[in-house]
């Protein structure tokens, strides 16, 4: 569903992807893992339409067609979905009437009748029980006050509302609590079926004892320059990012006295 | 010679002259003292211009460059008048119309109003409740210095009395309609309010002034000025609610002064929407004359094209253990201008109060402008008093939280606005006027979205 090629960002004039190959197939689990500033987080961003990044180079097919041409609204509602790492505060406007607006949109687009309050309302009370959340977060304001546990499940709420077909989960293990980190992973197997795809960007191993991933990248400098199975992850873990690093410096060095 | 004085002479005097000889003889003597010396002052200052400081930011040359005639009934077809003035549930049985400045008792109603309290026209209070009125009438809405004021008080002739009688709580709203229908086209009227909560009442008192759309339902293709007064008397203990709305035609000037003087332990709310008028300014004075007094200032200026909508506040804490909250939110598209200014006076006596000032404001377009100006004189020592002011446009982030869920564009920028404006409209209880201001936001976010997308108002 999701073929990346030779993908280059910027952000600001400073280069943080430096040619991304990345194909995702319906059904999979990709965990994409590495050092800070290696470019995992702009990865979400350009891949959601964030207009801070701009693409230089390369191209991204979703469903075979040309996912940056999209504007980043025509995704979401094309079922591409980012859990921000920070979700974003959005005082006086309450979660339901937020969600409704957003789910409607995509049902209108998949040519779907729209759900009023009440039958929305059905819905809602079904989906929170797999974030094990209070209803009282449905009308409250959008993130407002929520703690960072609080926030990362009421994305996780989104999506199960929205049920997209690639999911894009930025970070979201970050300063979780166990309880909610367990919470957090399960929504997403319970979201996770045949038909969409999930792709995992996280600093540690951590989440992936709860969500098993089929492929794991190791991202570091805007390139992905390992891919592995979950074992990967449990050594990125053990031994840390530097002997990739010595691996590529070496590659690099043998490449150059080869040359 | 003869000519050249007329030439300076003030363009109303000749009215005010026809006026005053009308009503010779008619009304009791401190009236028309009360008009005579109105008319004096706005003679010797006429219109305010923008060299005065209190005017700076908002100019009514186009009222001083005209001449209003006041309005009336001639013409009108009053009973399909009350089939288009918009009276919403909470009204019914309670509310007093004032169509083109006169009272129409076809279209009031005050019958669910119990004993409790005195509804009715002021002109009748003079008879009935004599003493009272000359009592407390210009009593806090003093001419000195403000040209509208005196300009009302020369012209007055009817307006809204409320007494509401002491220990006396009334559920009910009292619901005031100042409404500017057909024939308007360059005339005045002269709104004017008087409430007095006595001692332990408590009341809710709803000023609405809005245009009446002419015979083909079209708004806002008449020039027409709405030159209002209104004081609260709120004595010890009272509770005294206000709301003020202002849907005033897109042609209109509304000019509004509210005067407000709290006693003892008493409580004043207001909340003030501003909707329409090219010029609209409301004036709010309030002065604390008893310990622990609170009162609570809210208001909503949303405004598109080319419009200017001002807030002057003004609240004198004299006495010690009172306090004040203000709180102004605007949202303003096209080439609209906002103005707040907001004082608080804390006298030396006036220890242990407490006072905030919040104005925010949301720019929807790049032309879009806000002069906001809280001011705090603080001369006592033992106070706690803040004031804040923020200018700002929709946030990316917040937009782009939004898109990345499926909104478009339009709905996140309609979603946000309504967010912004939740402060002010999650308070209002009057639930008819709460969702008449929901429906202005969405009206206006929807008309901004079908036009040409090319200022959108967000952060470059």
């Amino acid at each position: 569903m999701l073929e990346i090629r030779n993908l280059h960002a910027k952000i600001n004039d400073a280069e943080i992807l430096r040619g991304i190959n990345l194909t995702v197939k319906p059904g999979e689990i990709h965990a994409i893992m590495g050092p800070n500033g290696s470019g995992k987080s702009t990865l979400s961003k350009v891949l959601s339409g964030h207009p801070s990044y701009e693409v230089t180079e390369g191209e991204v097919l979703y469903f075979g067609k040309n996912l940056l041409e999209m504007e980043p609204d025509e995704r979401a509602r094309e079922g591409v979905f980012l859990a921000f790492q920070y979700p974003i505060e959005i005082p006086g406007v309450s979660n339901a009437s937020f969600l409704r607006t957003a789910y409607n949109q995509v049902r209108k687009h998949n040519g779907e009748e729209e759900l009023d309050p009440l039958e929305f309302d059905d819905l809602l009370q079904e989906k929170i029980q797999i974030v094990e959340m209070d209803k009282a977060f449905i009308d409250r304001s959008v993130n407002e006050g929520f703690s960072g546990g609080e926030k990362k499940r009421n994305e996780i709420l989104q999506m199960a509302i929205l049920d997209p077909k690639l999911a894009i989960l930025d970070e979201t293990d970050s300063g979780l609590d166990i309880d909610a980190l367990r919470i957090v992973s399960n929504g997403v197997n319970k979201l996770h079926s045949d038909t969409n795809a999930f792709i995992l960007v996280t600093h540690y191993q951590r989440l992936l004892n709860y969500i098993q991933p089929d492929y794991v990248h190791v991202l570091v400098n805007g390139r992905i320059v390992k891919s592995g199975t979950k074992e990967l992850a449990l050594e990125l873990e053990e031994r840390g990012y530097d002997w990739i690093r010595d691996e590529i410096e070496a590659a690099g060095a043998a490449a150059g006295a080869g040359a | 010679m003869k000519a050249e004085l007329s030439k300076s002479k003030n363009p109303y005097a000749e009215t005010f002259a026809e006026f005053a000889e009308a009503r010779a003889g008619e009304t009791p003597s401190w009236l028309a003292g009360k008009r005579a010396a109105g008319f004096a002052e706005f003679e010797k200052l006429g219109f305010p211009t923008v060299r005065d400081e209190e005017w700076k930011y908002t100019n009514v040359a186009r009222v001083a460059e005209q001449v209003f005639t006041a309005a009336d009934l001639a013409g009108l077809d009053l009973a399909l008048a009350g089939k288009s003035i918009p009276f919403y549930a909470e009204s019914e049985g309670a509310r007093l119309v004032f169509l083109n400045g006169v009272f129409v008792p076809e279209l009031s109603d005050t019958s669910k109003l119990n004993g409790g309290i005195e509804v009715s026209r002021l002109s009748d209070a003079i008879t009935s409740n004599g003493d009272l009125v000359a009592r407390h009438l210009g009593s806090l809405a003093k001419v000195e210095g403000r040209a509208f004021t005196a300009f009302n008080d020369a012209f007055l002739t009817d307006g809204a009395f409320i007494r509401v009688k002491r220990g006396q709580a009334i559920e009910q709203s009292v619901n005031l309609f100042f409404v500017t229908g057909p024939q308007s086209d360059h005339r005045s009227t002269f709104p004017r309010t008087l409430v007095v909560a006595e001692e332990a009442s408590i009341a809710t008192v709803v000023e609405n002034f809005i245009e009446l759309c002419d015979e083909r339902g079209r708004f806002g293709n008449r020039t027409y000025l709405t030159d209002a007064v209104a004081e609260f008397i709120v004595e010890p203990g009272a509770n005294l609610s206000h709301y003020k709305v202002q849907h005033e035609g897109a042609k209109a000037f509304h000019i509004a002064d509210t005067h407000v003087s709290l006693n003892r332990t008493s409580v004043f709310t207001s909340l003030s929407i501003a909707l329409g008028g090219q010029v609209s300014r409301h004036q709010v004075s309030v002065a604390f004359g008893g310990e622990g007094g609170e009162c609570r200032l809210a208001g909503l200026y949303l405004t598109a094209d080319a419009q200017v909508a001002d807030t002057h506040i003004s609240i004198d804490h004299a006495v010690p253990r009172c306090e004040s909250e203000v709180t102004f939110r605007g949202v303003l598209d096209g080439k609209s201008r906002g103005v707040f200014d907001g004082k608080v006076l804390v006298r030396k006596d006036a220890q242990l109060t407490n006072s905030v000032t919040s104005n925010k404001n949301l720019l929807l377009s790049n032309d879009a402008r806000v002069d906001t100006k809280p001011q705090l004189e603080i001369f006592a020592d033992d106070v706690k008093c803040g004031h804040g002011a923020t200018v700002g446009q929709l946030e990316n982030d917040e937009i782009f939280y939004l898109l990345s869920r499926g909104l478009t564009p339009e709905q996140a920028r309609t979603l946000l606005t309504y967010g912004f404006a939740r402060e002010i409209t999650d308070g209002i209880k009057v639930a008819s006027i709460k969702s008449h201001l929901d429906d202005v936001i969405g009206a206006r976010m929807a008309k901004r979205n079908t036009k040409a997308q090319g200022h959108d108002g967000t952060k470059g």
